[in-house]
């Protein structure tokens, strides 16, 4: 599944993607900050009292570009997206939208759409007058109002509702209506605080594929708040890896999922084989010793390591190869099969190596049968695969 | 559903319902004998007439009271001062209670515990140790005339107790907490993220008031007032004391009535026409707020076609 996210998220235009950004630890690629970025924040720091919450983040955002906050509960992400909103002052720093310093700016008077978590919906108004409550301060005519609510009714799908309240519609339809409200004030900026964690999984991923459709429609420069992995990957055109309130690493869905910086960003984003090591040798490929074993990798971070590194070394469960016949590959993991987990698609498999435990996930093939516990199992990862992080 | 809970053991539901029963036993007791039997005492004699002279019964059933209280322009003078007492303390309650318990809900959590305890300090000391302070206050050797004597404001004290306005003070000094508290309990249904969605949509903090947070707040309101209300409106320690016998209301006469009168009828029909009047504004409120509040109306006809099913 992760592997069909990632590429509908590669296949998405790359000429609005990718800005680089100035970032606290980013070893990003050299940066050609967009000249005129329609959000900025510039050194924005959120404490209370000795906690910090938010930690020196800074970044740029093209117009129409979407941007997904990724990182466990408590990291700072949402707080980051209250204070573009207004709802939080800053400790320090500045935020630029369209190139107005918002740092005394209201949050009425900033023009920027929320989509809340629990959809927060006015309970005492219609699906009608939650989506036109913010139309009625901006100067239209009763005729203007009526148009667009229909509008954005239309866009959401959400035209025979119009008279209900919120306790009569259900979680999805509550959440068109939050989208709707949010859009229909064509806002300079849109924020979507975990837009789908309060939908069930199957629900989740209609919303998805109907929200990503509304997005690339409206083209407005948008936040996406979300600790979900498959949301950020699959909604964003960036995504900013965030850990106790730094951002750790800012890039393309496919940069962050195949080039991590840190060993946060590798742990977090996926599914990782995390093993420490030691190199033994370095150079365009570097040799590492692991629990007595050795892995050879190749990938992008790999040159940077010196020999007599500590290193981290994580190998993704889908990016193993198995086989019950002997496999040409790299490094060689073969051993004994632990546990296989059937998953219906998909096949669970941990493995007993020379250098430890390690699980990979494997397509179920038709016509094979699938692997049983105690089987011997050749298993085998390419040098490319193993990626190389310098132990902090 | 209907069938699962016919095959369930009839010992079991027998024991159930008894255990159930045992539950509001006690209450319903209390409620019959304090309530409902005094109740209908008071309705046989106000439907009765006696001789002043004798005390005997010489009606039975006779509308003779409630003509009596109808066509006489001293009562009808009482009823409406008994009302506008109540009304006009239920407005004093409206006004400083929901500005205070705004700014109880918007206050941290420890700020809030400490103004809690501080609104419901009056529920702590009996009724009467409170008028009695007022009087202390409000006398005409009281704290106030002192100090308007002594910064030479007026030659004369002011005649401040024995007024409606002393027995609205003193209302409204006891009856606050009600007020307050069913506010606050009504804010704090409001999730802070629907008003900071209102902000985000271009409400402005006045908008954001009279557009969210009021509408919202209006079940809080109408209760409070509702209890404001028909307290007192059957209020009788503090007319007596800070009203004295200059401010009169239907309490302190229906009581004049039963104990120093001994023209128990008489006193019964006043407090029945007192009992109706207050019955009958609480129900035209809360069809009110119905009306005002169609989203609540709808939730708990919803509610209730779901709980059918049980």
């Amino acid at each position: 599944m992760t592997k069909a996210l990632l590429q509908s998220a590669a296949s998405q235009p790359s000429n609005v993607a990718s800005e680089a950004v100035r970032s606290s630890s980013s070893e990003a690629a050299p940066m050609s900050d967009p000249v005129n970025a329609h959000l900025e924040l510039a050194g924005v720091t959120k404490r209370f009292d000795d906690f910090v919450a938010v930690d020196d983040v800074s970044l740029k955002m093209r117009k129409g570009e979407r941007l997904a906050l990724l990182g466990p509960s408590g990291c700072g992400k949402t707080t980051l997206l209250n204070i573009v909103a207004g709802f939080i002052e800053e400790t320090s720093g500045f935020v630029t939208i369209a190139g107005r310093d918002m740092s005394a700016c209201p949050p009425h008077k900033r023009n920027i759409g929320v989509v809340f978590q629990n959809y927060a919906l006015f309970p005492h108004l219609t699906v009608y007058d939650n989506i036109a409550f913010g139309l009625k301060f901006r100067k239209l005519s009763r005729h203007e109002i009526e148009a667009a609510v229909a509008r954005a009714l239309e866009i959401v799908r959400l035209e025979p509702y119009r008279d209900r309240y919120p306790h009569q519609l259900s979680g999805g339809q509550q959440q068109r209506t939050a989208i709707a409200r949010a859009i229909v004030i064509k806002p300079e900026i849109l924020l979507l605080d975990e837009p789908l964690s309060n939908l069930d999984a199957k629900l989740r991923e209609d919303m998805r594929t109907d929200l990503l459709a509304i997005l690339d429609d409206l083209a407005i420069t948008t936040i996406l708040v979300t600790h979900d992995q498959a949301e950020a990957l699959s909604l964003a055109h960036r995504v900013a890896v965030i850990s106790a309130g730094r951002v750790e690493q800012i890039g393309s869905p496919a940069d962050i999922y195949d080039k991590p910086a840190t060993g946060f960003v590798a742990g977090f984003v996926g599914q990782s084989n995390r093993l420490k090591g030691r190199v033994v040798s370095s150079g365009s490929s570097v040799e590492i010793d692991v629990a007595g074993g050795r892995l050879r990798s190749s990938s992008a971070r790999a040159g940077s390591v010196g020999t007599g590194e500590e290193v981290l070394v994580f190998m993704r469960a889908e990016k193993l190869r198995v086989g019950r016949n002997r496999l040409s590959g790299d490094n060689d993991l073969s051993g004994t099969l632990k546990h296989a987990i059937y998953l219906g698609s998909e096949q669970r498999l941990v493995i007993d190596t020379a250098i430890g435990p390690i699980t990979t996930v494997q397509p179920v093939v038709t016509g094979q049968p699938p692997f049983v516990d105690g089987e011997e199992i050749h298993c085998t990862c390419d040098a490319g695969d193993v990626i190389v992080i310098r132990s902090q | 559903m209907t069938s699962i809970t016919l095959d369930r053991p009839v010992t079991r539901r027998r024991a159930g319902q008894f255990q159930r029963g045992a539950l509001v036993a006690p209450l319903l007791l209390i409620f019959f004998t304090i309530l409902i039997f005094p109740l209908g005492l008071m309705l046989s004699s106000a439907f009765q007439k006696i001789s002043l002279s004798t005390y005997e019964v010489t009606e039975r059933l006779t509308l003779y009271q409630f003509v009596r209280f109808f066509g006489d322009s001293y009562y009808l003078g009482l009823l409406w001062q008994t009302l506008s007492i109540a009304g006009l303390t239920t407005l004093c309650c409206l006004l400083i209670g929901y500005p205070f318990a705004l700014h109880m809900w918007r206050a941290k959590p420890g700020e809030r515990q400490v103004l809690r305890l501080i609104v419901l300090s009056p529920l702590l000391i009996s009724f009467v140790v409170l008028n009695f302070g007022w009087l202390i206050i409000l006398a005409p050797q009281g704290l106030i005339n002192s100090l308007v004597l002594g910064a030479g404001f007026s030659k004369e004290p002011l005649s401040l107790l024995y007024t409606k306005g002393a027995v609205i003070v003193g209302l409204v000094h006891v009856h606050l907490p009600f007020m307050i508290l069913s506010i606050e309990n009504a804010l704090e249904t409001i999730r802070p993220e629907v008003v900071r969605a209102a902000a985000s949509l271009g409400a402005s903090p006045a908008h954001r008031f009279f557009r969210v947070i009021l509408p919202l707040s209006v079940s809080g309101m109408v209760s409070g007032c509702l209890i404001v209300f028909a307290t007192t409106a059957s209020a009788f320690v503090t007319p007596v004391l800070l009203g004295g016998a200059w401010v009169k209301t239907l309490a302190s006469v229906a009581y004049q009535q039963i104990m120093v009168n001994l023209d128990i009828p008489f006193g019964s029909a006043i407090s029945i026409i007192l009992l109706l009047l207050t019955g009958i504004l609480t129900f035209t409120l809360m069809r009110l707020t119905a009306w005002l509040q169609p989203h609540l109306a709808e939730a708990s006809a919803s509610r209730g076609r779901g709980g059918g099913g049980r």
